[in-house]
Order: C-alpha cells, then structure tokens, then sequence
C-alpha cells in the first residue's frame, strides 16, 4: 500500500520522535524512504533578514553554513535509520513555507504516506506558533500519520 | 623571487595584517591603492569646504557658462562626483593587482557548470562545494 | 537655522502652503506603488525552491547596486535632504556629500573583506569576531535602536506628505488628541507594518531594482517638470540649476550662513563613517557573488545614488524660489519657511509650480513610498536582531523555526508601536532625526567593524569597552538637546558648551575617535584574542579566494585541523 513514505524533519525532538515510527512503517511495507528539510523562508526573512532569502534564491544555500548544516543534520538522522534498515533513500532541502512544500513535494514524488511529528500543543501556544503539521494535513490529501511529542517520555 | 612567486608561497593564515605595515607584496600592494584612494578622497570631500572657510572670497566667485559659487560647485556636485570617480578607480586597481597575482574570483556558474547535473531530481546531498 | 537645536511646536506640524486635503488620484498612486512592489515581490517569491542545492539566478552588479541604491532612497534623501539644503543652504550639502562619500570609504576598507566573513548579521560578525555573546547583544541592542531612531525619520515624513495625499483625518473622523500629523503618521505606520505583513505572508521578496527606478523615477519626473514649467531649466536641471543661485538670497548660498564650518566638518564626518557602521548596509555584502563583486556593486550603488543626491539641491533651488515668490513669503527671513514646509519642499515645489495634480501626486506617491519601503526594511533589520541574534542565538539555543517568526512578528510590533510614540513630536526635522542613527551607527558600530576587521589584535575588552563606552557617548548629546522628550519635557540639560563642540547631528567627530581609543587601549592592555580569531582576519584579507560554502571562521578551523576547541 505504501510504497513512498515522506518524513518531513526540522532536526528537532518532536520531528527525530516520529522517526522510529516512520522506518517501522516502512520496513513493514518495504517502502521507499524520502526525508525533507524546509528551511522556512519566513522564518529566514524575519530572522536573518531579506539579503538571506535572495540568498537562497540564488542559489547559494550552501553559503548559509548553519542552516546548511541543520538541513544535512535534520535529514542526516533519517538517512540512518534508514540505511541501517536496509531501505531506499532520499533526501531533499527545500525552501519555503512548509506546509506548501511538503504538500508539493508529496504530490510531485507521488508519495504514499507522510510521516511528521508534532508538539500537540493547545490554546494560545498553539494560536501564536501555528502548527506545521496541521496545516500540512490540510495542504494534501495524502494519508498524514502525526506522532505528538510528549516530553518526558 | 618575484612577487607573484612570493604571493604564491606564502600562508595568509600566518601572516600578520597590519594596516600600517604590510607583510606581504599583495598587501602591500592592495595597501598603497587603499591609501592613495583615501587620501584623495579626504581631500575631494573636505577640501571645498576647508577652502571656503580659508578663502571665502576666491571660492565663491561665480563660475562662468553655469553660474554657480565655485564653492557650491566644488561641494554639491565636485564631491560625489570625485567619489564616484575614485570608486571606478579603485575598482579597476583592484582588477589589475588580482590579475597580476592571477587571483581568479569564484564564480557560482562556473563552479556548478562543473558539477553534478542540475536537474534538481530528488536525493544528493548536493553542495557547490568542490 | 540650525536644525539639531530647534524645538518644534509639534503639535502643530502644518507645512503652510501645501495644500492638504484628500486627493482621490495621488491616494490611488499611493497605494499602487506599494501594491505594485508587493506584486513583483509575489511573483519573484523564493517560496518553493524545491532544492535549495541548485544554483538560482545569480545577482550582477547592477542589480546589486540598484539595490543600494533602493536602500539609501528613504524620506531622508528624497525629501529631508532637499529641506535642509533650502533652508539652511551650504550647510545642507553637509548631507549630500556625507551620504554619498561615504560609500568610498566604505568600498575601500569594508565591503570585500564583509564579503569573506560571510555571515548573516551585524551582530553575527561582531559576536564572532569578538568571541562574545555579549558583543552580540550590545551589537544587537544598537542595530534595533538605529532602527528606531532611523523609522522615526522616515515617520515624520510619512505625516507630512500623507497630508497632502490623504488629507486631515479629523474631517472624516475626529480623533481627539491628534493633530492632522499625528494621526496621517500613524496611518502610515499601521499601513507599513500591514505591508510588512502582507509581504511575509505572501512569501514577496524585496525587488530593490523596481523600487530604485520607480523612486527615482518619480522624483527626477518631479524635477524635470517642476524646472521645465517654471523656466528654471530644460534637460539637465542638476547643472542649471547653478544660474538660479544668486537670485535665491545669501542664505542658500553663504558657506555658513546655515551653520558653522565645524558643524559641517562634523556632521559630514558623521554621515560617511555612519554609513560604513549601518547593519542593513553591510549585510549586503555577505550576499554577492565575490569580492570582485562586492567592489563593482558598491562602485555601482555609488553611481545610483549619485543621481539622486545630484539632483536633490536643484530641487531646493527650485522650491526656493517658488516659495519665495509664491503668496506664502520670503524662504529666508522672519517668519521665513517652517521647518515642516521645507521637510515636503519637494511636493511642494511641484505643487507651486503649477504641475498637474496628479503629477504632484506622483511625487508624494514616490516619497511616502520611500519611507514606507526604508521603514519596513528597517523593522526587519531590527526584528532579525532581536530574534536572531539575541532571542535565537543567545536566550533560547534550540530556538525551532516557527519560534524565531513569532518573536521576530513581535520585535516588529515592539519598534512599530515606539515609532509611533516619538514620532508623535519629532523634535526635529527628517534629515536630522535619520542623522541621529547614523551617528550612532558611527560611534558604536563602525569601530568594531573597523578595526575588527583591520587589526587582529582587537579583542574581546576592548570590544565591549568601545561599544559601552559607545553608547554612553551617543546618548550624552541626545540628551542634552532633549531628544524623545525625555529630559526637562524636551529642553535637555541645555548644556551651551557640548551644544557646540559635540551636536547630536554630528556627535560621531568626537566620538569615533574616543571610541576608538578606548577600544585600542583596551585591546593592548589585556590578553590578545587567540590565535583563530587572528587567523580569521587573516583569511578577510588573503587574496586567495573564498571556497563557496565556507565562512572565514570555517576556512580557519579546516586549516588547524579543527585541534582547537579553545575559547
């Protein structure tokens, strides 16, 4: 049923925490492994200023060296596990807003299942820092397997 | 030795930057295009009004054809302009002393046209890196 | 005239003979410049890179030069300039040789060896060079209250001019409290931080080159028309201009009829050195392609800037004159023009020349939109300093994507809403205010790029000394003068003696060179910095040239090995 399973990853806890559920499911179906890194470009505009994301835009993400480094980080720990469970890999870093473009990728590759972590936040955190992941399950209509992150487990 | 067989041996990493006392004939030479600029420069946007204040009645004659005070002139449009000139100047110094010392700037194009084909399909780990 | 003592009756911010009033076309121009830079911005939008390896459109020289140039068209060039140069003659080219010279100075020792560091941030360099977070922070702290001090400019002339564009607000709804001024300047503000907003969400990049050549594109229309309809001059009004000058009284034209040869010295001195300290100037040049690059940008970016700031005093000239001859009296003399009046000489000139209204219009459509275009590039700058640097990479280390936005959202409101406060009476005119900031840029920023860049044995003391100290200094003058309010209800402590020799407009003479000192003093008198740090001002300077992906520090570390994890 899955052929191509699609971890989208930030390098955080929340995002690493859905990863052992990912590779379970993909061993089981003997899936494909696609991780992706979206730097999002809101967060480099305000955060880095605008010359960043003309950066990016030219092409020269490999310049950004932090970013670039928690891109492979992020996607690198994905490649492991996978590699370690014998699985076909890939990887892609992305610009943009996430939500966009992992819906986009997802349909492009014809992916069959996206796996993603999430805080599981409620109330005001969740109103003032938005949640990726739910607005990725609104942006495709591929299956979305959310894993929460609690903490402290 | 010449000086581009010097420039070749040496470790920049090693070598000391002294603004005031270059270490190395590609500093030394970058250093003396610095200088030269700045202190033209210092003079080109200081010097009218320092002129003015030291000669009033010379600077401010009236120039012929255009009618400007001389030292309107030499303030609003010679100081900009002698800093724009400098500009161009410098630039095309630095060109010359980056060809002498065969300095080939990097070029984004050049370095992916030798790299992994750019048809953005999935996977590589990709980097522009060498 | 001397613009940094003069205290306004803020509330009554009312340049006489601009006819103010809603205009349905200039307001329809208004909002289609800024609709049009958004526009561009979406369809140029870097959303979706799909792969962020693959080498993008690289920018040239030329662009990268309209882009300084987009930077530097504020309210300060376009219209505060020409308002100084009017009403306080030579003293007023002070700003026009300043703000252009400045990139030399810049170009020469700043650009190419910014462009090697290759970081993202001011306060990144300053934090990495010195090895200190507070360094950092401080760098940080100073970059959002350039910003500050710089939108508040940029406000006051969002007020003026929206008054003649959208007229007094108090006729369509009262709002008790606020002046027409006070309450088209708030607009304003709220509109740009809405485009602030809009532009992030739709994912719009800054397209600098379409803002160049429509700002300048405006203002130099303005001018040709305004010169051409009132005899003044035909094709190239920046050189006749010249004839026009011994008709315009000796104010416009006495050396120092307008302020003092030391006042000049020193806010010229303030202005070039303030422009090498400016953050959202310098971090242009950690993106250009190499330092060939860097050079021929800025050498561009000069070009560009030049053909505004040639064309600014014919601008005054001409308002001059028109005012002079127009019903509301003599530019000189008593009462002579308000300060208000000369910050929107510009339109005014238009206005008084007879131009078209919906040509006068689109003058003031191009001011505004300067101010709105530097002030929302200013709050980012600002934004990125609190979330980047002191939020992301100092308060909270695993800082996730999403976190960084929303500080950074907030640190936009934050400036947003203190703009709005002080610049509900600016105590100065727009040239002056922006001044301010670059003093400050000047004085604590420009050494710490200077000499850190220049020589390796700048450390981490003397760093925070030379900023602390820095700081300390910027603020002596501003207080005395009785800038934001804040002392004796605007008077300042009055001190007649620093009045003089250190003016707020042109603090940076004294205080560069202090601040140097102390910086250098410091450094010598305590430990030097280790030897990566000096190895990483070494590789700034090394001809050979940069690798692609690498910053100086790592270039650095590759080379030792990575033995050293010292600090």
């Amino acid at each position: 049923m899955y052929d191509k399973i699609l971890i989208p990853t930030d390098g955080s806890e929340v995002a690493n925490n859905a990863v052992a559920h990912a590779i379970d499911l993909a061993e089981k179906y003997d899936a494909e492994v696609h991780a992706l890194f979206v730097a999002d470009t809101d967060m480099v505009a305000y955060s880095l200023g605008t010359e960043q994301v003309d950066r990016i835009r030219q092409g020269k993400f490999g310049e950004m060296t932090e970013l670039a480094d928690d891109a492979k980080e992020a996607t690198g720990f994905v490649r492991e596990q996978a590699e370690a469970a014998g699985l076909d890999f890939a990887e892609r870093h992305a610009g943009g807003q996430p939500h966009d473009v992992i819906a986009d990728y997802a349909r492009d590759n014809e992916i069959d299942l996206i796996v993603m972590g999430s805080h599981g936040r409620s109330g005001v955190r969740r109103a003032l820092l938005g949640s990726v992941t739910e607005r990725t399950l609104r942006s495709t209509h591929v299956p979305v397997f959310v894993v929460d992150y609690v903490e402290g487990r | 030795m010449t000086d581009v067989e010097r420039e070749q041996e040496t470790d920049y990493l090693e070598v000391e930057i002294n603004l005031l006392r270059p270490a190395t004939p590609f500093m030394k030479d970058h250093l003396r295009v610095i200088w030269i600029g700045f202190g033209v420069w210092v003079i080109t946007t200081f010097g009218p009004i320092t002129a003015t204040r030291i000669a009033p009645d010379l600077m401010t004659t009236a120039m012929p054809v255009i009618g400007f005070p001389f030292h309107y002139f030499a303030i609003a449009i010679g100081a900009p302009g002698a800093a724009l000139l400098l500009s161009v100047w410098y630039a095309k110094r630095r060109d010359a002393i980056d060809e002498k010392y065969g300095i080939e700037q990097v070029d984004n194009e050049a370095l992916d046209a030798g790299d992994s084909a750019g048809e953005g399909a999935a996977a590589a780990d990709g980097g522009a890196a060498e | 005239m001397i613009p940094s003592s003069a205290l306004m009756q803020a509330d009554e911010l009312l340049p006489e003979g601009l006819e103010i009033g809603f205009k349905l076309v200039p307001a329809i121009m208004v909002i289609s410049m800024m609709t049009l830079f958004l526009a561009v911005g979406f369809v140029f939008k870097v959303a979706d890179t799909d792969d962020m390896w693959v080498a993008g459109r690289s920018i040239g020289n030329v662009e990268n030069g309209m882009a300084i140039g987009a930077n530097w068209m504020s309210a300060a060039s376009y219209l505060g300039m020409a308002a100084l140069i009017a009403l306080s003659g030579v003293y007023g080219l002070a700003f026009v040789v300043g703000w252009t010279t400045g990139y030399f100075v810049l170009l020469i020792f700043l650009a190419a060896q910014m462009r090697r560091f290759g970081k993202y941030t001011a306060p990144d360099f300053v934090g990495d060079r010195f090895n200190s977070d507070t360094a950092r922070a401080l760098a940080a702290v100073t970059t959002f209250l350039i910003g500050f001090v710089y939108a508040l400019g940029q406000a006051r002339g969002m007020g003026l001019v929206g008054m003649y564009v959208l007229g007094d607000i108090n006729n369509v709804i009262a709002i008790p409290g606020l002046s027409a001024y006070q309450a088209m300047m708030t607009l304003f503000m709220l509109i740009t931080i809405a485009y602030l907003t809009l532009s992030g969400m739709l994912g719009a990049t800054k397209n600098m080159a379409l803002q160049y050549v429509i700002l300048i594109g405006a203002f130099l229309v303005g001018l040709l028309a305004t010169g051409w309809v009132s005899g003044y001059s035909t094709i190239l009004p920046q050189i006749e201009y010249g004839m026009l000058i011994s008709e315009l009284g000796n104010e416009f034209s006495d050396p120092f009829a307008g302020g003092s040869y030391y006042l000049w010295i020193a806010t010229c001195f303030s202005l070039v050195f303030g422009t090498c300290g400016l953050p959202h100037v310098l971090v242009r040049f950690y993106t250009v392609e190499n330092e060939r690059t860097a050079r021929w940008s800025c050498t561009w970016g000069l070009g560009f800037i030049a053909v505004l700031y040639l064309s600014a005093p014919a601008f005054a000239a001409f308002g001059t004159d028109l005012y002079t001859n127009s019903e509301f009296g003599p530019t000189y003399g008593d009462p002579g023009m308000s300060d208000a009046a000369a910050d929107v000489i510009v339109v005014l000139a238009a206005q008084l020349a007879n131009l078209p209204t919906w040509l006068v219009g689109f003058v003031a459509a191009g001011g505004i939109a300067a101010a709105v275009a530097t002030t929302a590039g200013l709050f980012i700058a600002a934004s990125s300093a609190i979330s980047h640097d002191i939020y992301a990479n100092i308060i909270n280390e695993d800082a996730t994507q999403r976190q960084q936005v929303l500080v950074g959202r907030l640190s936009i409101i934050a400036i947003g809403l203190l703009t709005i406060l002080f610049a509900l009476n600016p105590q100065a005119p727009i040239a002056a205010l922006v001044s301010f900031a670059f003093a400050l840029a000047a004085i604590v920023l420009f050494p710490m790029f200077f000499l850190g860049l220049w020589w390796e044995n700048t450390n981490r003391p003397g760093a925070l000394a030379g900023m602390t100290s820095g700081i300390i200094i910027w603020f002596i003058p501003m207080l005395n003068e009785g800038q934001f309010g804040l002392i004796n209800g605007g008077a300042g402590f009055g001190i007649e003696f620093l009045e003089t020799w250190m003016p707020a407009i042109g603090s940076a003479l004294i205080g560069v060179p202090l601040v140097f000192a102390i910086t250098i003093f410091v450094s010598y008198v305590t430990d030097e910095p280790p030897l990566r740090t000096k190895q990483m001002v070494r590789q700034c300077h090394s001809p050979d040239p940069m690798p692609k992906d690498k910053t100086a520090a790592q270039v650095v570390a590759e080379k030792n090995g990575n033995a050293h994890a010292d600090d």
